[in-house]
């Protein structure tokens, strides 16, 4: 298979004499840090863990969008991190020549995407580069046609790779990537769960996560609404069975017509997003139009099935990426009929998604972000 | 804004003498020594030669004498070999004349040193210097000039016995590219911008810092260079300027101001390339100094003159934390360090916090007399020059 071809926002790099200032690099396609996608959050995360623990710089190259000072500054508040050295931004990039990067032997590069590792080994020491994968990259295997050759990245064995969340390594172990199992280490973003989401009363009640990404859509969070509140008037939900979350920023309280009160979050945060995924067995996304890297294998990859709802054919690499997501249009009958077929893949054992067994001790669990900060810079 | 306080000042350039003029400059002298740059400027001629004679001439008694020359003097080489007992090339490239002067030095056992204020001795940099420049790298004139710039100054500094540098960063890199011996000699205030720095401090702190119109930040720029310097502040000065329907900006030199700013033109204040002592009265009368510097080696190795030149005259610098600036700003005490995201922040804190801003202001014009003056300097000058 040739290799995938150069896009005109693959970043060029040249190469200066190192070992004066030290710098971490995370190179992802977007940074949009008003409303950042869980992989973002854990990326940048890790990058200025990484950047804090070497006394380094960090530079953020987003290769399709311009990095806005004030959210990203805003943003790194509510994440509660500071960058200790310079934070250089740039972006959006071409492939001009005005527009190359400066590469020094050392340098920690952290690719926040296949598409941008793959970018990035044109012009890098393979040795510099880690391919930070989580389930919110819209080019993960599986995508039809794999335009950035991610397939045959993963595959490669003299690459780096960092994975946000055990849950989702062994998600990607179960597609037959099993050489990440032992050489790629994952860690968790968000150790600390600052934010409580209530667990079931009772052993009986699942949970149910309704979550429309930013910034929200009144129309298409109304569209949601009623196929939920639809589908608890027709049984398909059984209202006495589910904790119902509602997850969006800027979220209305919400009564629903039988009286219920979803329990809601507003400015999901980084923790309260995962816990709600980890419990969550069922979930409704909206997607923004066109808002690829909004996958929903985040909340997949756990054990949950995933209904996608939405005008547009993203996703057909989460669809094939995983058999627990469902798509369907975004409107409401359709979006109650793929509930339907959701909670009955619930109750068929045979396809119903499983929750990832923890694997025997391998002395590689699941690291902290700070862990793994240390682990990504150890030998720099 | 901050009131003009001290009139416009006729200016001239004090070192257009003629050569005879200068080369009497070292008559007196026990020791005595000749600085070489291709033409005057006021930008590196001035703080490499013509501040460092001055420290010198301004010394008591006749220990020292120094006087200055450029490529059009040396038809007189041979006086200034005989005048001199150290020549100290300063950033020039190599030619035949200069490397006759060189060479006639030598010849005598007296040192010649090379003086260097920028990261241009290693072609190794040139890629990182024409993008950080911002120069078009498709035109294959610039690769030429300045690997060709860049060759010609490693040449020069190779046929040199050490090098004379502004800070400690810079001379580690000298060293290390090239195993010569270097010290440093740091730039600083001659004694014509002190005096009316001195009277511009004077003049603010006795209104008490009083203003008298809204507040201003201000982009003092010397050079076409630092465009890219400044385009990382631009989107903190676009979303400031929106938000405050008051403030103004004074850009001063080679600087374009970019799209972000153009619902603001009339709240812009554009000002020509202005000479080094009405440059101060300007600088006083912002409220805000903004020193924005891309993060790499080439200007780790800048030399902090736009904060003690804005120091000097009771203005708060906000700069980025390059080497240098953080060495000499400690970030809320007289002045503040502003990264690459948050620039927005620092400037607005200091704009919002008079009390702060004068305690600022007065620490770090403590800190310009005590560190950056021209009286304070003889003994780095000595040392450099092997006279210690």
């Amino acid at each position: 298979m040739p290799p995938p071809s150069r896009r005109q926002s693959a970043p060029l790099f040249y190469r200066i004499p190192g070992g004066h200032r030290r710098r971490v690099t995370l190179l992802c396609q977007r940074l949009n840090a008003e409303d950042p996608s869980e992989g973002t959050r854990a990326a940048l995360a890790l990058a200025v863990a990484a950047a804090n623990r070497m006394r380094a710089d960090l530079r953020l190259i987003a290769t399709q969008q311009p990095i806005a000072p004030h959210a990203l500054s805003a943003l790194l508040g509510r994440q509660g991190l500071a960058v200790l050295g310079e934070c250089s931004l740039f972006g959006p990039v071409t492939s001009c020549s005005s527009d190359e990067f400066d590469h020094f032997d050392g340098e920690l590069v952290l690719a926040a995407s296949c598409r941008c590792a793959a970018d990035a080994l044109a012009e890098l020491p393979v040795e510099d580069l880690v391919c930070l994968l989580h389930a919110d990259d819209p080019d993960l295997p599986g995508a039809v046609p794999d335009q950035a050759g991610a397939g045959a990245l993963l595959g490669r064995t003299d690459l780096r790779f960092a994975i946000c969340t055990q849950t989702f390594k062994q998600h990607l172990v179960g597609r037959g990537f099993t050489h990440l199992m032992r050489h790629a280490p994952s860690f968790e973003p968000t150790p600390a769960l600052a934010v409580a989401v209530p667990e079931p009363s009772n052993d009986r009640r699942r949970a149910f996560l309704f979550e429309v990404t930013a910034p929200v859509d009144r129309e298409r969070f109304a569209i949601g609404l009623q196929a939920i509140e639809r589908a608890l008037d027709l049984g398909v939900l059984d209202a006495q069975g589910w904790d119902l979350l509602f997850a969006a920023p800027d979220l209305p309280q919400v009564i629903l017509g039988n009286g219920q009160r979803p329990t809601s979050f507003d400015h999901l945060d980084a923790s309260a997003a995962w816990q709600a995924r980890q419990r969550a067995v069922l979930a409704l996304r909206l997607p923004l139009p066109n808002a690829a890297q909004q996958a929903p294998l985040g909340v997949a990859a756990p054990h949950a099935v995933v209904v996608l709802a939405s005008t547009t054919g993203v996703n057909d690499a989460a669809s094939a990426m995983s058999p627990a997501v469902i798509r369907c249009a975004l409107e409401c009958e359709a979006m109650v009929e793929a509930l339907r077929r959701g909670v009955e893949r619930l109750r068929d054992d045979a396809s119903r998604p499983q929750r990832p067994v923890p694997p025997e001790s391998t002395g590689n669990e699941s690291l902290s972000l700070e862990d793994m900060a240390g682990q990504l810079t150890a030998v720099r | 804004m901050f009131a003009p306080t001290v009139p416009a000042q006729p200016y001239a350039d004090p070192w257009l003498s003629p050569t005879q003029d200068r080369l009497a400059m070292l008559a007196r002298g026990e020791r005595r020594v000749a600085y070489y740059y291709e033409e005057p400027n006021t930008s590196t001629f001035r703080y490499r030669a013509y501040n460092m004679a001055q420290v010198l001439n301004a010394q008591p008694g006749s220990h020292y004498a120094a006087s200055y020359f450029f490529r059009r003097d040396l038809v007189a080489m041979q006086e200034i070999v005989d005048h001199a007992d150290v020549l100290v090339v300063c950033r020039s490239g190599y030619e035949h004349r200069l490397a006759r002067l060189m060479e006639r030095f030598t010849r005598l056992r007296k040192p010649v040193l090379f003086d260097v204020d920028d990261l241009v001795i290693d072609t190794r940099h040139a890629h990182l210097l024409i993008g950080t420049l911002g120069l078009d790298k498709d035109d294959p004139r610039i690769w030429d000039d300045w690997f060709g710039m860049i060759a010609r100054m490693r040449a020069t500094l190779e046929r040199c016995d050490g090098v004379i540098t502004t800070n400690a960063f810079l001379a580690a890199r000298i060293h290390e590219f090239t195993g010569k011996p270097t010290v440093v000699a740091p730039n600083f205030m001659n004694r014509e911008q002190l005096a009316i720095s001195q009277r511009l401090w004077t003049a603010k702190h006795d209104a008490g810092f009083a203003t008298t119109a809204p507040p201003l930040l201000g982009y003092f720029s010397g050079t076409p260079s630092h465009q890219r310097d400044y385009a990382t502040v631009e989107p903190a000065i676009a979303r400031l300027m929106a938000r405050r329907p008051d403030l103004g900006l004074t850009l001063v030199g080679f600087i374009e101001p970019g799209p972000a700013l153009a619902p603001f033109t009339r709240r812009i204040q554009r000002q020509p390339f202005m000479d080094w002592i009405n440059l101060q009265r300007l600088v006083a009368s912002v409220e805000v100094n903004l020193m924005p510097l891309q993060a790499n080696v080439f200007t780790d190795c800048k030399s902090p003159l736009k904060y003690f030149e804005a120091a000097a005259v009771g203005t708060v610098s906000v700069a980025s934390p390059a080497v240098n600036h953080i060495a000499c700003i400690d970030d809320g005490v007289n002045g503040r360090i502003a990264r690459g995201h948050d620039w927005e922040q620092r400037i607005e804190a200091v704009l919002e916090a008079p009390d702060s801003y004068r305690a600022m202001a007065e620490s770090a014009r403590a800190d310009a007399v005590v560190r950056h003056a021209w009286t304070e300097q003889l003994p780095a000058i000595l040392q450099a020059l092997g006279w210690h």
